[in-house]
């Protein structure tokens, strides 16, 4: 009998276009848009969820690991799909246009939302950094109000930033369990420039 | 006036342990120059008011003395640290010997993992120079901040770098590497099975794009 493949979650959120659909593309083996999806043998499971705009992509790591890649619809009224795809996640990460006020005010309710709700690994990736009226990484940190959440300046058009996102949550992940330094001492000892 | 032989970087641990420790208190210092001052810590960020011709020379020359106090001090106009050093940094001047003998230091430091600095710099000099920090950090094994400077002859390259380096280290940014065992917890036995599955993951997605 085949043995059964373990499937890991992670989940791109935030607020509308601010590129989720094209950090899954690059991130994906295989993948489907809301807007039309393609259902495969692999993809059919998820066919009903077509209608709510849902992306879908899968990451083959190796024989016996995949990665599923969800990211929710980009308006807050779809909240609760969020709760729901988020049991058994990996973590989050959150994209936000950082050149529209509509996206950062929508976010922040977003981010709130979902902060409020979990305590799993999140990250924040500031898109559109190229348009006119970015916000500067710090504004932004201000007025999502994201406390000590990382933000990371990205480009999901391009696959190093996009990757860089999804290295940066792995190693937030490998930090919640206990890859860091026990103690401040330990700290001291390691990092000491004397 | 010549740097001293055996220059002390003692000051920038104890600055970013203010930092990282959330400390209330000042950090006095005497340069090697003669500058005296000190600099306000409430709960580990910055006080506005601090005069920055005197945190600059914290930053660009070696000091005779460096002393941390503790007291209490009024949350009154305070700043993250990345906010405030940012930049001082962009203007930051060192001579070749005192960036020589940064390098050697940093250099010295085990295997680290650093975050993103949280916020943008005018100079994209520098600001592309601290995304690949970040960048390599994440995706080589044991990156060590050595790697950083390897092959880096140019001057104004490396003390970019070490702009970044420092920047990073002082404000808490750059961690050791994990290389130790954690503190067993109920849900170590969870966390050991899917630190696995991260890594794994982790090792996956930096081969997109390379074959």
């Amino acid at each position: 009998m085949a043995s059964r493949k373990e499937i890991a979650k992670i989940l791109i959120t935030g607020p509308f276009n601010a590129g989720k659909t094209t950090l899954i593309r690059h991130i994906s083996d295989e993948q489907a848009s809301g807007k039309d999806v393609q259902a495969t043998d692999i993809l059919s499971q998820f066919k009903g969820m077509t209608t709510v705009g849902l992306d879908f992509g899968i990451l083959h790591v190796d024989e016996t690991l995949d990665v599923h890649l969800f990211g929710t619809p980009g308006q807050s009224r779809f909240n609760f799909m969020w709760k729901i795809l988020s049991r058994g996640a990996l973590g989050t990460i959150f994209l936000i246009d950082s050149s529209s006020q509509r996206a950062i005010d929508e976010g922040k309710s977003m981010f709130q939302y979902y902060r409020q709700r979990s305590e799993d690994p999140i990250i924040i990736g500031a898109t559109k950094r190229d348009l006119e009226g970015a916000r500067p990484i710090d504004v932004l940190i201000r007025e999502l109000d994201v406390g000590d959440t990382t933000v990371i300046p990205c480009d999901p058009r391009k696959v190093e930033d996009s990757k860089t996102l999804v290295l940066s949550l792995l190693q937030a992940i490998i930090d919640r369990q206990g890859g860091g330094v026990d103690d401040e001492d330990d700290y001291d000892a390691l990092m000491d420039l004397e | 006036m010549s740097e001293p032989q055996n220059i002390s970087f003692k000051h920038y641990t104890l600055f970013r342990k203010a930092v990282m420790n959330k400390r209330t208190g000042t950090l006095a210092f005497i340069t090697h120059l003669g500058f005296a001052g000190r600099i306000p810590f409430v709960e580990g960020r910055l006080v506005n008011w601090t005069d920055r011709r005197l945190l600059t020379h914290f930053f660009d020359q070696p000091l005779q003395q460096v002393h941390w106090d503790e007291s209490s001090l009024e949350e009154e106009g305070v700043v993250d640290a990345p906010l405030m050093l940012a930049p001082l940094f962009e203007s930051l001047q060192w001579s070749e010997a005192y960036a020589e003998a940064l390098r050697d230091m940093f250099s010295k430091l085990p295997p680290v993992q650093v975050e993103s600095i949280p916020l943008e710099f005018e100079d994209y000099h520098i600001e592309i120079c601290a995304s690949l920090l970040h960048r390599q950090s994440l995706t080589k094994e044991d990156f060590r901040p050595a790697d950083f400077f390897s092959g880096v002859n140019n001057p104004e390259t490396l003390h970019v770098r070490l702009k970044v380096v420092l920047l990073t280290y002082v404000c808490g940014l750059m961690k050791p590497r994990a290389a130790h065992v954690s503190k067993p917890t109920r849900s170590a036995n969870h966390a050991a099975a899917s630190s696995g599955i991260v890594s794994r993951i982790f090792q996956r997605i930096k081969r997109i794009g390379t074959s």
